[in-house]
């Protein structure tokens, strides 16, 4: 079944009296969206099969930009659903600064500087920087339960770039030849 | 706004001459004159470009 029928499925047996439309491109390659009325509420949800993910989006008035949340199961996607639905919220947007996304997991300085072994002022440091080493940026966001992805968009592709993110996966030496050699072989 | 996905095109019933581009919040639809016209989901529109031939979108 297609994830964005399982959802509209699962939405409403959890919400009687949601008004819930497939609003799918032709291309049935590329997703599409759920359109959620409930009332005066409204949410949306774009499927993206090349992200695997839901993206979840309620914001008051008109919103510009993509998704504000993001889940990666139709279990999770429908339980905030029904929060934003029922109890009329708001998606939150996903821009958030590092020192706002530990407030946001309630978890303090001290404790995060206690998980990955440093002192709270470097911790308070870190957070202000604008730059900071991909490395440690990871062990930030690992040590506030979350993974690190880096991602590169293109006008018609999203690609994760593993090689900063993942121990480990260094550049792969390439199977082409190189064209000096392709010329010196005619 | 993020830019209308190409793979998020979709044709628009009584109007063979225009073509719709879905994201979260806006409707970009797309006239084959050029026209442009953005709706939010709620149908309000938000910005329009007639097309070379002087007609908008809700004239094709």
């Amino acid at each position: 079944m297609n994830p964005l029928e399982e959802l509209k499925r699962e939405i409403e047996s959890k919400i009687p009296g949601v008004k819930a439309v497939i609003d799918a491109p032709r291309d049935p390659r590329a997703g599409g969206f759920l359109d959620l009325h409930l009332d005066d509420h409204g949410a949306v949800v774009e499927w993206s099969p090349r992200e695997r993910r839901f993206g979840v989006s309620s914001l008051p008035g008109t919103g510009f930009g993509g998704a504000d949340e993001a889940y990666d199961d139709v279990a999770s996607t429908v339980l905030r659903l029904v929060e934003i639905l029922k109890e009329g919220q708001h998606t939150d947007p996903k821009e958030l600064l590092l020192n706002e996304l530990r407030d946001k997991l309630g978890i303090s300085q001290e404790e995060l500087a206690k998980t990955l072994d440093l002192r709270q002022p470097t911790l308070s440091k870190m957070e202000r920087r604008r730059d900071v080493l991909i490395s440690t940026l990871r062990k930030i966001v690992e040590g506030l339960g979350g993974k690190l992805e880096i991602a590169a968009r293109f006008p018609r592709a999203l690609v994760q770039l593993v090689q900063f993110t993942e121990p480990g996966r260094t550049a792969r030496k390439s199977a082409r030849r190189k064209p000096s050699r392709l010329k010196a072989d005619r | 706004m993020y830019p209308p996905e190409l793979d998020q095109i979709h044709d628009v019933p009584g109007s063979p001459k225009v073509k719709r581009l879905r994201s979260s919040y806006h409707n970009t639809f797309v006239g084959e004159n050029g026209a442009i016209e953005i709706r939010s989901s709620s149908g309000t529109i938000e910005f329009f470009k007639p097309g070379a031939d002087g007609k908008t979108v809700s004239e094709l």
